[in-house]
């Protein structure tokens, strides 16, 4: 028997790549991407990153075009598209988080239609040359609990016409088209919930009342409120088709993610703690040993840390890559770690002082950013809900 | 207050406190989210937070409402931070200096630098406490050291120090190597090297201006404060000091859980308000117990400030301190948890109280006190 946890030379080497990418040229344009409110301008940060594929996107490819991309990245195939998403996820964000989402893949909407689509809505909308896209899931009454959702979708001879609203949409005027949640049966819960797609001339119809949210963090992403009136679109617009599963195929698609989400935690944090470290070293004469001793511990337990919950979502990866139920620890890891995460960048804060909650080290936007992890793809205390229900279900797995 | 052990507030206290918390949050709540922005406090808000005497303690000799008792002042600052912290931690930061003139001021520095203060026409000199490396008054690196021809020289570094209320002279803390006590002299500003820009913001607190400054300054012997007055030794004195910004902390913590419980019982998912759920109201139980022991071991080291000798007094500062930020930067952020999606946008004050609980730890954080702690 041999468990093994670790990956491969040429894995370790591809991480490392990615890891100096992210520390050398995307940090740079960290600050400048929190002040004005938007992706930095700068495509040669994106040509010059070793993946062209966000990780979060890899369980999407077709076998034979992960296997080229594996050959592509020179790393191995010996696991599985989920397992190298989480494995090349940590390194992506410890210079800072802007950039990777600008990677073909990165967001979750072409997940949608990759995993529910129709061949010919895969053909048309996830092939050819990478756009940004969007998804527009969350409303006022209704985030994690799609069974709340309001807008709806009508059937009227060969269109959908869509009307509702929708809040807190990241890249909705930036991106090519989206993926849009509204329920084909207001009586049937989450069952009845759908995804649509609506192209560029669709969302110019939106009634946009607020293009940019102010928030605390992320605010490289730009978040959006939108009415619909009356929108019309295609019947083929139907992610699947009105047939296709609904909700329970759309919570496959957060469960596969919420995996690299959580570990888009770990890689802020670490970066973080990486910054620290090497504060702490260059001024390492100026605390008392007391002091240096017990700030070196705290150091090895952060990065213990780190490390367990990273091995979370590896499993949940592993499992989902077997074809096996990986939901409950793919919310396993949802659950524990942007909250540890989060205390690991304050604990940063706290050790580098004053000077660390200020505008002269990036360690205060990570404070901010960090927080945000939590809420996307459902809080902390949503996902410990749902590893309880399974416990009781027996169905938590191995 | 009583000897024995006796929670009751007096009358006059429990008066005060209904008047801070209607300024709190009839006012200063509602300007929170320009001040952030701007740095800038109203006029009226200034005056009023002057008025109630919590932020900038002035004897009433010269115009101020007294000296409050610690326990009155932190209740007092801590009420007042229920309305926004970040507004009441800047005003108790550039207020320290009136606090400890009044406390140990000569009477030439208090005929100077106090009146002014009181009537609102002139800021009295800010405090330069914390340092980068040695959170401990007992260890601190800044010196002021006697020199032969009896001046004194003051020289070392310092961080946090609320250069925004316009003061013109800083009341920089050190140690007096020779003697080994706890020294403090007014410093004019002009004399001393602005390290970083006051201009550079912080995570909350932007009408604080905090600045690091270093300084290599001769003074006389008259710019020293007393070392002790009124049975007030200047190590209490500063021990009084480093607890407030622990009481704003908890001020705007429990504001946050009182925002976040009552956002929970009006939220409704999976077909129910989500306080209905364990691992919603058992998160704002924990917050608020955590926060309830912390404001009384807070209390309690008030209570014991002129008990303990120097050494024991910095340690036990530094780890009630260190008790309540613990307490306030969970609450804060479990507050945004509790809002999900929404407690991350401006639209919550929640995201403000969570910048603002995080700088104040930062300030104050001594690494033997505290730890990382996983929780997995």
């Amino acid at each position: 028997m041999a468990i093994s946890l670790k990956p491969s030379q040429k894995t370790v080497e591809l991480v490392e790549l990615t890891r100096r990418w992210s520390l050398d040229v995307v940090r740079p344009y960290a600050r400048e991407a929190d002040t004005n409110e938007i992706y930095p301008d700068v495509p040669e940060v994106i040509e010059a990153c070793p993946l062209d594929v966000a990780p979060v996107g890899f369980a999407t490819l077709r076998d034979d075009e992960y296997v080229d991309r594996a050959h592509t990245l020179k790393t191995d195939i010996e696991f599985g598209p989920n397992v190298l998403s989480v494995f090349m996820t940590e390194p992506l964000s410890q210079g800072d988080s802007w950039a990777w989402q600008m990677l073909h893949g990165g967001t979750v909407s072409e997940d949608f239609i990759n995993l529910i689509g129709t061949p010919e809505q895969v053909e048309k909308w996830c092939t050819g040359e990478h756009v940004l896209t969007a998804i527009a899931m969350t409303e006022d009454q209704s985030g994690t609990d799609l069974a709340g959702i309001q807008t709806t979708a009508v059937r009227d001879g060969d269109e959908w016409v869509l009307n509702g609203k929708k809040v807190f949409i990241s890249n909705l005027l930036e991106c090519e088209w989206i993926v849009l949640l509204a329920t084909i049966d207001p009586e049937a819960g989450s069952a009845g919930v759908r995804a649509f797609i609506l192209d560029r001339d669709d969302i110019a119809k939106f009634d946009v009342t607020t293009d940019k949210e102010d928030k605390i963090g992320f605010r490289f992403i730009r978040n959006a409120t939108f009415e619909l009136h009356d929108i019309r679109i295609p019947f083929d617009r139907c992610v699947g088709g009105p047939e296709a599963p609904g909700v329970a195929a759309a919570l496959g698609v957060f469960s596969k993610n919420r995996a690299t989400c959580a570990v888009w935690g770990t890689s802020i944090a670490r970066g973080c703690l990486g910054f620290t470290e090497q504060w702490i070293d260059e001024r390492a004469e100026e605390y008392s040993p007391a002091r240096l001793t017990r700030i070196r511990a705290d150091f090895a337990e952060m990065h213990d840390t780190l490390d367990d919950v990273v091995r979370l979502a590896l499993k949940s990866a592993w499992l989902k890559d077997r074809g096996e139920n990986a939901a409950a620890t793919a919310c396993e890891a949802k659950a524990v770690t942007p909250k540890l995460a989060e205390s690991i960048v304050l604990r940063c804060l706290q050790l580098v002082g004053a000077e660390g909650a200020s505008e002269r080290h990036l360690l205060e936007k990570w404070y901010r950013d960090i927080k945000m992890t939590d809420a996307m793809l459902g809080p902390g205390q949503v996902q410990r809900r749902s590893v309880a229900q399974m416990l009781l279900r027996g169905g938590a797995g191995r | 207050m009583s000897a024995s052990f006796d929670l009751t507030l007096p009358d006059e206290v429990v008066a005060m406190r209904q008047a801070a918390r209607s300024l709190a949050l009839g006012r200063l709540d509602a300007v929170a989210r320009e001040v952030d922005t701007t740095g800038q406090v109203p006029a009226d808000v200034a005056g009023h937070l002057r008025d109630m005497g919590f932020t900038c303690v002035v004897d009433s000799e010269f115009g101020g409402g007294g000296v409050p008792d610690t326990h009155t002042q932190l209740i007092g600052v801590e009420t007042l931070a229920h309305g926004d912290p970040s507004i009441v931690g800047a005003e108790v930061f550039t207020g320290g200096g009136a606090l400890l003139l009044s406390l140990l001021g000569t009477a030439g520095q208090r005929r100077r630098f106090l009146p002014g203060a009181a009537a609102g026409s002139a800021a009295a000199p800010t405090v330069a406490l914390y340092e980068r490396f040695e959170p401990s008054p007992r260890a601190y690196d800044t010196e002021i050291t006697r020199m032969p021809d009896g001046r004194y020289l003051v020289h070392g570094e310092k961080v946090a120090v609320a250069l925004g209320g316009g003061a013109d002279h800083v009341i920089v803390v050190g140690r007096d190597p020779e003697q080994d006590v706890l020294r403090a002299a007014v410093v004019a500003l002009a004399d001393i090297e602005v390290a970083s820009a006051p201009a550079q913001g912080h995570l909350a607190m932007s009408s604080a201006g905090l600045t690091r400054i270093r300084f290599d300054v001769t003074v006389d012997a008259d710019t020293l404060l007393h070392d002790e007055a009124d049975g007030v030794t200047l190590a209490q004195a500063v021990a009084r000091t480093r607890l407030l910004p622990a009481a704003v902390a908890l001020g705007g913590a429990t504001r946050a859980r009182e925002y976040a419980t009552r956002y929970a019982t009006e939220r409704v998912a999976f077909g129910r308000p989500i306080i209905s759920f364990q691992g919603v109201s058992f998160t704002l139980a924990d917050n608020h117990m955590q926060l309830d022991a912390a404001r009384l071991g807070l209390w309690s080291i008030a209570t014991a400030l002129d008990g303990l000798d120097d050494d024991r007094l910095a340690d036990e500062v530094g780890r009630t301190v260190a008790e309540c930020h613990a307490a306030a930067t969970t609450a804060t952020r479990d507050a945004i948890q509790m809002l999900g999606g929404h407690g991350f946008l401006t639209d919550h004050p929640v995201e403000l109280w969570y910048r603002c609980t995080a700088l104040l730890s930062t300030i104050d954080c001594d690494p033997r006190f505290t730890r990382f702690a996983p929780a997995v």
